[in-house]
């Protein structure tokens, strides 16, 4: 046991995270896109949590007196081919949306950042065999490698999430390994291991708080990357199925109705959308100018050189 | 040694960057002249100004931000603050020649040196590819670069570093500039090729008669080469001297903390290396009076915090910026004369390996 | 070079098997029998039997899988379940309109890029430089297929002035070609041109910035040279890289493009596959892109090698 307060001494040559993290939330919202970005996907959140209080009617409510209606007061984004008001369905699209890309990046986070510690931390062959099973997924291009999967699973919602979380996986690997790669040899590792730390411990006190930078950056970027495929695979028909109100299956729908003018059905969903990636995106990029150190001091230097 | 015609008399220079900050004044009016053939040392802990007030001079800062002002006489014709953009470009590199301090990153890794040296003589001599080419065998010869015919059209990373320097002297050299300035050109370097580069850039200078602006934080590398030193801190001239005035008997509280804290040869454990506390002021938040009297362990002035002293000339030739001069039994001052044994120049031994 | 030629090889070759195995095992994991499925309610006992036959699925697993590979590897991905008809000639069949939409799709992205990213980084803080990276956000914001859809609204349905969907191969009529190659090859393009633009932009950027460039200066080069000469010299040997790796992303996703304008490529073919339950064909398709995938990465580090003259030395 003293051997493992020994090796607390040896703290990893950061600053408390506390005060790194209130750092980098300030870094965060002192970028303006960022910030804007993390409020409109507050925004989107609640209104998937609230859908059934927000939306005025319910995503299956159909009214075929009032079939494709252009946008008015009663019907804000208009009604579909079926007489259901395109608003409330694209407010509960944002929980098929949010859901999907959440579970998604969820599953390849849990299991890419596993396969990551376990390949960068015991190296040899395990790491061999791993990292190229890892090549093998991403040697495939990811819209084709989802098709592939859902086809074999059959498209529904939970295979479309299963599908994204696979193909999502190589990247948090790799990005883990990279960053387990560069930790484990820093001297106060090396340090702790001479001085019996169990791996367990390595892991949880130094390895996983220096990976956490890259991963959260990944993952806000992924999820951008995992909404847009869904939309892509329930486009396809492949993904989400009706009646359930996913973006991309709005937009197949829509598609029928571009030649007789029906706008309205194709441009709301889009740029839910659009909205929702761009968020994430702003977001994850503000994250990364904030949690990296290299790029930050770039940006404190530009006004003092 | 230095003949009596001026190269490049500087006056009055003064460089500014805006900043969220403010202006940082990171030049506070320097001058100088530069006579032919002689080296000049100009001498500073990093952000002292000594690198920028040599690039500004031909604008190799960026601007804006940046900002210069004051006059630069260049072979006493040519002012060269007050040049735009266009005409400085016929000067850099003609007339005025530069040496970086890392050369692992100074040559362009996709072109041959070959390219990399000739393209500046052509630009600027108008040479023709075949002459051109001519001449930098010679140049690489002279810079001590064996069979230079066949590494022409070698690419960078086929060097070691010393040779690569050698290479940027010879792009430096290639159009005959009156004056090659070498911002840290050693610094990168480990010491025996420091030795074999300043060697070089010796003899060259003896052969070829340019003057030489040498700009280093490392006064041990001055101490053999150079005629006369300009110490500066805080973006101003403390001491300007002789070379061996100066080493012999450092006037200003500042450079005889610089010179106390040079390792002395044989000294291995290092243990009366004497730190000067504390670190230089941002030049955004420089101090009311003398820049440097947080740091100086005199101060024995009332007007040291209030008051900026002039650069005064206290003994023919030795100029200092203090209003307290630093009496020559002091122990510090002694201390510190004592680490450099400084020889002429030109007893050094001449050898280029 | 030679070696690292052989090694590079030979890694995408080994990546190939991985893919193949990786494809094969996924469509074996399908529960129940496929050919039933796939006939559905044309059941034909002849047919059915002809198919088990012709595609061997009457054999043992591994045997299946290396008939598959050889036959793979001399041109034969054996025949839909659908039609009965070979699968290589298929593809082969559609494979031209893939290769002409991701040709056009990236020079579409270039034209876009090259000139934005430069000019953004030249001029980096200015307007021109958020306008820029404003358009790259948006563009990686955007999906492709509703870009696509807004794009048929305005210029096919509004405007009138393009055809909305459909292909023509340019050897029968190159005008008409051109005309519905147009939409799909802006909406991919558009994508592909975001991308490209923040990467050419910072790698214009980290040129710029290098010392050698600030001799250059010192050398007193003029700014077009060093533009020219030492920072888009140096700056090209990433983007043609990235280039390289976008027109293979594009191969892979081009899927979606293609449905949106009723394209006829490999990319539908597969999907159309998924949605038959046509297993072979799917197969073939998916390991005919993702061939096409791993080819164009390893022609692209060949070249970055060749490129790059520290490299090609070692």
């Amino acid at each position: 046991m003293s051997e493992h307060d020994d090796a607390e001494q040896l703290q990893a040559p950061d600053e408390p995270a506390e005060a790194r993290w209130k750092e980098t939330l300030s870094a965060l919202f002192a970028n303006r896109l960022a910030a804007a970005g993390v409020v409109v996907l507050a925004l989107l959140i609640l209104s998937a949590l609230l859908a059934d209080v927000v939306a005025p009617y319910a995503f299956t409510d159909d009214d075929l007196t009032r079939r494709l209606e252009p946008p008015s007061a009663a019907h804000w984004f208009g009604t579909d081919e079926l007489g259901r008001d395109v608003f409330s369905r694209v407010l509960f699209g944002a929980r098929v949306s949010l859901q999907v890309g959440a579970v998604a990046v969820g599953i390849s986070l849990v299991l890419g950042t596993l396969i990551g510690l376990i390949s960068g931390y015991r190296g040899g062959w395990t790491d061999i065999v791993l990292m190229r099973a890892m090549d093998v997924l991403f040697s495939f291009p990811v819209v084709l490698l989802a098709i592939a999967i859902v086809a074999v699973l059959s498209p529904s919602l939970t295979n479309t999430m299963i599908a994204i979380g696979v193909v999502f996986t190589p990247i948090f690997a790799r990005v883990v390994r990279g960053s387990v790669l560069s930790v484990r040899e820093e001297v106060f590792v090396r340090a702790s291991r001479s001085l019996g730390a169990s791996d367990w411990r390595i892991i949880s006190r130094h390895v996983l708080p220096n990976v956490a930078a890259p991963v959260i950056v990944q993952t806000s970027l992924s999820l951008a990357f995992a909404i847009l495929t869904e939309a892509a695979l329930s486009y396809l028909g492949i993904g989400v199925q009706p009646p359930r109100p996913a973006w991309g299956l709005m937009l197949l729908d829509a598609q029928g109705f571009i030649a007789t003018g029906e706008w309205w059905m194709s441009i709301f969903p889009g740029l839910a959308i659009f909205i929702t990636v761009a968020s994430l995106n702003l977001v994850g990029d503000g994250l990364r100018d904030a949690l990296d150190p290299k790029q930050r001091s770039i940006i404190q230097s530009r006004g003092v050189t | 040694m230095s003949d009596d015609e001026v190269v490049l008399s500087v006056r009055d220079l003064e460089v500014s960057f805006g900043t969220k900050r403010g202006r940082a004044q990171v030049v506070r009016g320097i001058d100088y002249d530069l006579h032919r053939g002689e080296t000049l040392a100009i001498v500073g802990e990093s952000g002292s100004g000594k690198s920028v007030s040599t690039l500004a001079l031909t604008k190799l800062i960026p601007i804006p931000p940046g900002r210069v002002t004051g006059t630069a006489h260049l072979g006493g014709d040519l002012e060269l603050i007050a040049m735009s953009e266009q005409e400085l470009s016929h000067v850099r590199g003609r007339r005025v020649g530069f040496v970086f301090q890392d050369p692992m990153t100074s040559l362009n890794p996709v072109h041959t040196i070959g390219r990399q040296l000739t393209e500046g003589m052509r630009h600027h001599l108008g040479l023709s590819e075949g002459d051109a080419r001519d001449r930098a065998v010679d140049l690489l010869h002279k810079v001590g670069i064996p069979s230079p015919e066949r590494r022409l059209d070698d690419f960078p990373h086929q060097f070691s570093g010393g040779m690569r320097q050698r290479v940027v002297i010879a792009i430096g050299l290639s159009c005959d500039p009156e004056v090659l300035i070498a911002d840290e050109a050693t610094t990168a370097l480990d010491v025996t090729t420091q030795a074999q580069i300043t060697d070089l850039v010796a003899e060259l200078q003896a052969e070829l008669g340019m003057a030489v602006i040498w700009i280093t934080h490392d006064l041990g590398v001055v101490a053999g080469i150079a005629d006369r030193v300009l110490v500066m801190y805080a973006g101003e001239v403390v001491e300007a001297a002789s070379a061996e005035a100066l080493f012999a008997r450092p006037r200003h509280p500042y450079t005889i903390g610089l010179q106390a804290s040079l390792p002395v040869l044989g000294d291995v454990d290092r243990h009366d290396l004497a730190a000067i506390p504390g670190l230089p002021p941002a030049p955004t938040a420089l101090p009311e009076g003398c820049g440097f009297h947080p740091r100086c362990s005199y101060r024995d002035d009332a007007r040291c915090a209030t008051e900026r002293p002039p650069l005064t000339e206290v003994v023919e030739g030795h100029w200092v910026r203090s209003f307290y001069e630093v009496p020559a039994e002091d122990a510090a001052r002694a201390a510190a004369a004592s680490r450099i044994d400084i020889e002429p120049p030109d007893a050094r031994d001449e050898g280029v390996a | 070079m030679g070696r690292y030629v052989l090694r590079r090889t030979a890694q995408a070759a080994v990546a190939l098997l991985g893919v193949s195995i990786v494809v094969f095992a996924l469509i074996h994991l399908v529960p129940g029998d496929p050919v039933r499925t796939a006939l559905g309610t044309r059941f034909d006992q002849d047919l059915y039997d002809a198919l088990i036959a012709r595609s061997g699925l009457d054999q043992p697993l591994l045997v299946q899988y290396w008939n598959w590979l050889t036959g793979a590897l001399t041109g034969d991905l054996g025949v839909s379940f659908r039609t009965g008809e070979p699968i290589t000639a298929a593809l082969l069949q559609r494979l031209p309109a893939t290769a002409l939409l991701a040709v056009a799709s990236l020079l579409v992205g270039l034209l876009i890029a090259l000139p934005a990213g430069i000019i953004s980084a030249v001029r980096q803080g200015k307007p021109v430089d958020y306008a820029a990276s404003g358009f790259s956000q948006i563009g990686v914001s955007v999906p492709d297929f509703w870009f696509g859809l807004l794009l048929i609204l305005v210029f096919a349905r509004t405007l009138g002035w393009l055809p909305p969907s459909g292909y023509t191969s340019p050897l029968e009529d190159p005008v008409e070609a051109i005309r519905r190659l147009i939409l799909p090859a802006v909406t991919a393009g558009v994508v592909t041109g975001a991308i490209l633009t923040r990467f050419v932009r910072s790698s214009v950027l980290e040129a710029m910035s290098a010392e050698h460039v600030r001799l250059a200066r010192a050398k007193g080069m003029p700014d077009r040279y060093i533009l020219r000469h030492h920072v888009l010299r140096n700056a090209w040997i990433p983007v043609v890289t990235v280039t390289g790796l976008q027109l293979a992303t594009l191969l892979g996703g081009i899927v979606v493009v293609e449905v949106v304008f009723a394209w006829p490529g490999v990319g539908r073919y597969a999907l159309d596959s998924v949605v038959r339950r046509d297993y072979p064909a799917l197969q073939g398709a998916v390991l005919l892109i993702a061939a096409g995938f791993l080819l164009i990465n390893l022609l692209v580090d060949l070249l970055y090698a060749k490129l790059d003259p520290r490299i090609s030395v070692s």
